[in-house]
């Protein structure tokens, strides 16, 4: 009683002082700043599609699949799945076991396919990129890739990285000389350069970049998220 | 005198805009520690990832960067509140908000120079949005030294 009795007086002081609206204003001004700042920030990086479901277009990318990409799943689905990433990148490699998930699950209705865009500031990104297209030659680029990503943290700041691959071909089984050797084939440096101009003429700036249909869709947060979006593509395909 | 007073009410205008800024970055930067999954390598000579999540990001399982969120808010209170009071005329009682405020500035200031030295030196990548962050404590530091000075020679 004695609280709520002083809270009363406070109140009628506060009221009958003139100066007091000015407060009002101060504390009101202040609070509001914090509270827009907090709930922009929150919307800009919150749940990334629109209320609408219809997902943001950002940039383009020509669609033709051709003999050297890395393609997963169905190569002859209407749902084309492109990712550009980089086997040194942490959030691609955060969302490798998402996009395995995803291959898995749709491997009869969608076509996933996985193009290099090793960023320059990555210092074996460029190596690693050639080292799985060398794999792939012996038919293990999805294994190399998975250890790449898998081990990440290990090779991608090591000075030695050339042992380490060395490991990681035993590990695969892979033929070592022949994998060594196919490193070094300027074909497969060309193939990883166009895969960079067709980035770069698309406008990506960050990796991974996911293009659905040759339409960059706001990378997903969550499978469940990557989901709704490639059952949604299916449907419309349908 | 009133020359003085002036200057210092524009210095403590920057203060509350500087510390609130400061505030918006760090809630920005307490975010993407939470979020790093979605956060996208950018083509930049900014490593963000390593920076915003990497061990020396938290203190006792804290996120610096929400630390920091609280450090700015306070120090944005405590001005708001003191420009609030003085513009009633009880200057004389609040000016030790004021004068608290403007020393707390140290803190912010020694805690950016070590995550600077931590991010050149140890983590070896940066982010941009820390060192806004370290900039902004840095000139907060400064205007609090003015403030201080100013109020003595009143």
């Amino acid at each position: 009683m004695k609280i709520l009795h002083l809270h009363w007086s406070l109140f009628v002081i506060f009221f009958y002082n003139m100066k007091f609206s000015k407060s009002i204003y101060i504390w009101t001004g202040a609070a509001l700043a914090v509270i827009i700042v907090v709930l922009t920030l929150l919307k800009l990086t919150g749940p990334t599609t629109n209320p609408d479901g219809k997902d943001k277009i950002m940039g383009r990318i020509s669609l033709k699949i051709d003999a050297s990409d890395q393609v997963r799943g169905n190569r002859e689905s209407k749902v084309i799945l492109v990712e550009y990433s980089d086997f040194a990148c942490p959030a691609c490699a955060a969302n490798e076991a998402m996009i395995n998930k995803l291959v898995n699950d749709y491997r009869d209705r969608v076509a996933f396919v996985y193009r290099h865009f090793p960023l320059p500031y990555h210092i074996h990104s460029f190596e690693a990129a050639r080292a799985a297209e060398a794999a792939g030659r012996q038919g293990k680029f999805w294994d190399l890739a998975d250890l790449l990503f898998s081990r990440q943290k290990e090779w991608s700041t090591s000075p030695d990285f050339t042992s380490l691959l060395s490991d990681y071909a035993k590990t695969i089984g892979l033929d070592e000389m022949k994998f060594k050797a196919d490193m070094q084939d300027p074909a497969i440096k060309s193939k990883i350069d166009a895969d960079i101009e067709s980035a770069k003429a698309a406008g990506l700036d960050h990796t991974p970049t996911y293009y659905l249909n040759g339409v960059e869709i706001i990378n997903p947060s969550s499978y469940e998220e990557f989901k709704k979006i490639i059952d949604d593509a299916l449907q419309k395909a349908n | 005198m009133m020359r003085s007073k002036k200057l210092i009410n524009w210095l403590i205008v920057i203060f509350i805009i500087l510390s609130f800024l400061g505030f918006s970055d760090a809630f920005f930067l307490t975010i993407s520690h939470y979020t790093i999954k979605t956060v996208p390598c950018v083509i930049s000579s900014f490593d963000c990832n390593k920076v915003i999540s990497g061990p020396y990001s938290t203190i006792l399982g804290v996120p610096v960067a929400l630390l920091g969120v609280g450090y700015y808010l306070v120090l944005f209170i405590m001005m708001v509140a003191y420009l609030d009071r003085n513009q009633n005329g009880m200057n004389y009682r609040y000016q030790k908000i004021l004068l608290l405020a403007s020393r707390l500035t140290i803190i912010g200031l020694i805690v950016s120079l070590w995550l600077i030295f931590l991010m050149a030196f140890i983590i070896k990548a940066f982010c941009l949005f820390c060192l806004i962050s370290a900039l902004i404590s840095i000139i907060l530091f400064v205007l609090g030294l003015f403030i201080l000075k100013k109020s003595q020679q009143e």
